[in-house]
C-alpha cells in the first residue's frame, strides 16, 4: 500500500514548480536579448566564464514555457498534449543532435539556426554538458506530457540525470574548479545555464509531487517528515559551507580554521536534527496512543449500547407476549376498560421496543456495522405492512392518510430490513409531528432506474434556522419538544445513514406550521 | 395427533409465555432452561420440533445445535431459532445457514406468528 501524501504540501510544491519555470523562462529571455542586442553581460556573467550559446538561450525559453504549461495540466485536452509533445521532442532533438556533433566531430549546421549574423565566423555551440542536459530535459518533458504515472516516473529519472550534471557544473563555478564545467577552454556551461538547469530540474521534479521520487518528500507519515528534515539539513549544510568557503577565499581565516568551522557546522546541524526528530517522534507516538485509547473507549461505548439494547429487549418482549395473550382473550374475556388499559400497555411497550431498536441501529451505524444484503423486495408490501402497524397511532390522531402506490412499481434489489427502517422513521415522524386531524400524503413511484418515495404532512414543520441540523444525531426541533416527548432524535440520522448505504438520496422541504415533505430516492438495483 | 415440541429458553418469563401458549394450542410441551438440559431432553424424548434460544448460559443455542446434529435423529429434527438479533446480523445468518427451518425475532413479531410457523412446519392446523 502506498503511503498517504500531504496534499497541502504537494499543492505548495506545485506553485514552486511554476515559479521555477518562470525563472527559467526569464533566464532564456534575458540570454536571447543578450544575443539580439549584443549585451555581453547577459551572454556571460563574468568575462572569464563561458558564453551562453544561442541555442541554449532559445531552448530555455521553450523549457520554461513548457514546464509552466505542463504544471497547469493539459486538462486532458488533446490539442494541448500534442503541442507539449511536439515542443518536448524539439528540445530533445536539438540537444541530442548537438551531442552527436560532439561525439562524431560533425557540423550539422544546427548551431547557426539562431543569431547566425551575430556570431560572425565562429560557431558558438552549446557545451556537451548542456547538450546532454537538453536531451534529458526533452525526454523528461516528453514523458511528463502523457500525464501517466508510469511515464512520469521515467521522466523523473531523466530529469535526475540532468539535475546531477547541472549541480556538478554549478559547484564547479562556486568552487572555481573549471574542470567541472568546461571540457575544453570556453567549451563549458555558462554560469546562468547551470543555474537555469538546476531550476529546471527542481521545477520538473516537483511538478508532480504525487509520483515516484518526488513522493518521498511529501509523505504524510514519519518517512516523509524524515525525508524533508534531512533534505533541509542538506541544503543548510551546503549553504553554510559555501558561505564559509567564500569567507576563507576572502582571507577572513586560514585553512585550519576553515576546517574547524566546517566540522562545527556539520556537527551542529546533525545535533539539531537529532534533537528535533526525537522530540517530534515522541509527540507522534503519544498522539497515536491517545487516538488508540479514544478508539477503545468508542468501541466500549458502542458495545455497551448493543448489549444494553439486547438486555432491555428481553423483559420488554415478555411484556409484549403476555399482553398479546391477554388481549386475545386466551385466558378469559376482558371487560372494555381492561382491554383499553391493556391496549395502552401493549402500545407503550411497543414504543419502548422501537426506542431500543433506534438506539441499537444508531450504535451499529457508529460501528460501521450496517450489513446490506440485497434481496428482491416489493416496496408496496413493506409500505402496506407499516401502515397497518401504524394504524393505532393514525386512528388515535385521526390523521387522514392519502396513499398513492404506482400500479406497475418494479421489484427492487435492496435490503428489506433497511428499507423498512427508513420508511418507518419517515412515516412515523409525519404522523407524530402532525396535529390531530391533519393529513399525510404518501407517494411511492418510480422514474427510470430510481424509486421515489415522498411523504408530505400538514404538520408543525421544522424551523428554518434548524433545518440544516435535521439529519444530525439526537436532533429534535425546538417547536416539537414540548408537543411530542417520545422522539429519540435518532430516526432521521439512521434513515440518512441507511439511505446512503443503499445508494440513495434523502432531502426535505419544510415550513413551520404548514408542514414538511420528505423525498427519498433509491436505485432499483443496488 | 398430539405433536410434541421442546422449548429451550433461559429467560423464565419467556419460557412460561411460550409454554402456556403452545399448550393452549394443543401441543405437548417440554421445557429446558439451557442448551445442556435441552440436549438431554431432546435425545431422551425425541420431540417433533425444537424451539431454541441462541444466547443462553451453560451451553448456548449454537453449541447445542452442533451437538444435536451429531445424533442420527438430531440431524433431521426441525429447529426454530428464537433471537433478538436483527435479520441482517452476521451471527444469525451463519447459524441459519447450518440448517434451522426458521428464525423468530422475539421483540418484533407476535407469538401468533410463531405458532403459525410451528404449525406450518409440522403440517398441522
Amino acid at each position: 500500500m502506498k503511503s498517504q501524501i500531504d496534499i497541502h504540501l504537494a499543492n505548495h510544491l506545485k506553485i514552486f514548480s511554476k515559479v521555477f519555470a518562470a525563472l527559467v523562462f526569464l533566464v532564456g529571455v534575458l540570454a536571447v536579448s543578450g544575443w539580439q542586442f549584443d549585451i555581453l553581460v547577459l551572454k556571460r556573467v563574468f568575462p572569464s566564464l563561458p558564453v551562453i550559446a544561442p541555442n541554449t538561450a532559445v531552448l530555455f525559453v521553450l523549457v520554461g514555457f513548457l514546464v509552466f504549461f505542463l504544471s497547469l495540466g493539459t486538462k486532458g485536452q488533446r490539442f494541448f498534449s500534442y503541442a507539449a509533445l511536439v515542443i518536448s521532442v524539439g528540445i530533445f532533438l536539438l540537444g541530442f543532435l548537438t551531442l552527436l556533433e560532439y561525439i562524431f566531430g560533425l557540423n550539422l549546421g544546427i548551431d547557426r539556426i539562431f543569431f547566425a549574423g551575430k556570431m560572425g565566423e565562429k560557431i558558438v555551440r552549446m557545451s556537451p554538458q548542456s547538450a546532454l542536459n537538453f536531451t534529458a530535459v526533452g525526454l523528461a518533458l516528453f514523458f511528463y506530457s502523457s500525464e501517466r504515472r508510469k511515464h512520469i516516473f521515467w521522466g523523473q529519472v531523466a530529469i535526475l540525470v540532468a539535475g546531477i550534471v547541472a549541480l556538478v557544473s554549478l559547484f564547479g563555478f562556486i568552487y572555481s574548479i573549471s574542470g567541472l564545467y568546461t571540457i575544453a577552454p570556453y567549451k563549458g556551461m555558462a554560469a546562468h545555464t547551470a543555474v537555469a538547469f538546476v531550476l529546471t530540474f527542481l521545477g520538473i521534479l516537483i511538478m508532480r509531487p504525487d509520483v515516484g521520487i518526488a513522493r518521498i518528500f511529501v509523505g504524510r507519515g514519519l518517512s516523509g517528515m524524515a525525508a524533508r528534515r534531512l533534505f533541509l539539513a542538506l541544503v543548510a549544510i551546503l549553504t553554510i559551507e559555501i558561505v564559509v568557503m567564500f569567507g576563507g577565499r576572502a582571507g577572513f581565516y586560514n585553512i585550519a580554521y576553515e576546517s574547524l568551522v566546517h566540522l562545527i557546522i556539520v556537527a551542529g546541524v546533525f545535533i539539531f536534527l537529532i534533537y528535533h526528530s526525537f522530540r517530534s517522534l515522541d509527540r507522534l507516538a503519544e498522539a497515536e496512543k491517545s487516538l488508540e485509547h479514544l478508539k477503545e473507549v468508542d468501541q466500549a461505548k458502542t458495545e455497551f449500547v448493543s448489549l444494553a439494547s439486547h438486555q432491555l429487549r428481553t423483559p420488554l418482549t415478555s411484556v409484549a407476549w403476555f399482553s398479546e395473550m391477554l388481549l386475545k382473550h386466551e385466558v378469559g374475556l376482558l371487560n372494555p376498560k381492561q382491554k383499553e388499559y391493556l391496549d395502552e400497555v401493549y402500545a407503550q411497550n411497543r414504543r419502548m421496543i422501537d426506542l431500543v431498536d433506534d438506539l441499537l441501529n444508531s450504535s451499529r451505524i457508529d460501528m460501521g456495522m450496517l450489513n446490506i444484503e440485497p434481496k428482491t423486495v416489493e416496496l408496496g408490501n413493506i409500505l402496506e405492512n407499516l401502515l397497518e402497524e401504524m394504524e393505532p397511532l393514525v386512528r388515535e390522531k385521526r390523521t387522514k392518510i392519502e396513499k398513492n402506490i404506482a400500479a406497475n412499481l418494479p421489484d427492487v434489489q435492496t435490503d428489506p430490513e433497511m428499507i423498512r427502517i427508513v420508511f418507518q422513521n419517515i412515516l412515523s415522524n409525519a404522523v407524530k409531528y402532525t396535529p390531530p386531524e391533519g393529513k399525510v400524503a404518501i407517494d411511492l413511484g418510480f422514474s427510470g432506474s430510481r424509486i421515489s418515495f415522498t411523504v408530505a404532512d400538514t404538520g408543525y414543520g421544522i424551523p428554518k434556522s434548524q433545518q440544516s441540523k435535521v439529519f444530525t444525531k439526537l436532533f429534535r426541533a425546538d417547536n416539537i419538544r414540548s408537543k411530542e416527548t417520545d422522539g429519540t432524535g435518532l430516526g432521521l440520522y439512521i434513515a440518512k445513514a441507511v439511505i446512503k448505504e443503499l445508494g440513495g438520496r434523502i432531502n426535505f422541504e419544510s415550513e413551520e406550521n404548514k408542514g414538511t415533505t420528505f423525498f427519498v430516492e433509491l436505485p432499483i438495483k443496488k | 395427533m398430539n405433536k410434541k415440541i421442546l422449548i429451550i429458553e433461559d429467560e423464565l418469563p419467556m419460557l412460561k409465555a411460550l409454554s402456556d401458549k403452545f399448550s393452549r394450542e394443543g401441543f405437548s410441551v417440554l421445557e429446558a432452561k439451557n442448551g445442556e438440559e435441552g440436549l438431554d431432553v431432546a435425545l431422551k424424548s425425541k420431540p417433533d420440533l425444537i424451539i431454541l434460544d441462541l444466547f443462553m448460559p451453560v451451553m448456548d443455542g449454537k453449541a447445542m445445535m452442533e451437538k444435536l446434529r451429531e445424533d442420527e435423529w438430531g440431524k433431521k429434527v426441525p429447529i426454530i431459532i428464537l433471537t433478538n438479533l436483527n435479520p441482517d446480523d452476521k451471527t444469525l445468518n451463519e447459524i441459519m445457514a447450518s440448517g434451522p427451518s426458521y428464525y423468530f425475532i422475539k421483540s418484533k413479531w407476535q407469538l401468533e406468528d410463531l405458532v403459525e410457523k410451528v404449525k406450518k412446519e409440522l403440517g398441522v392446523n
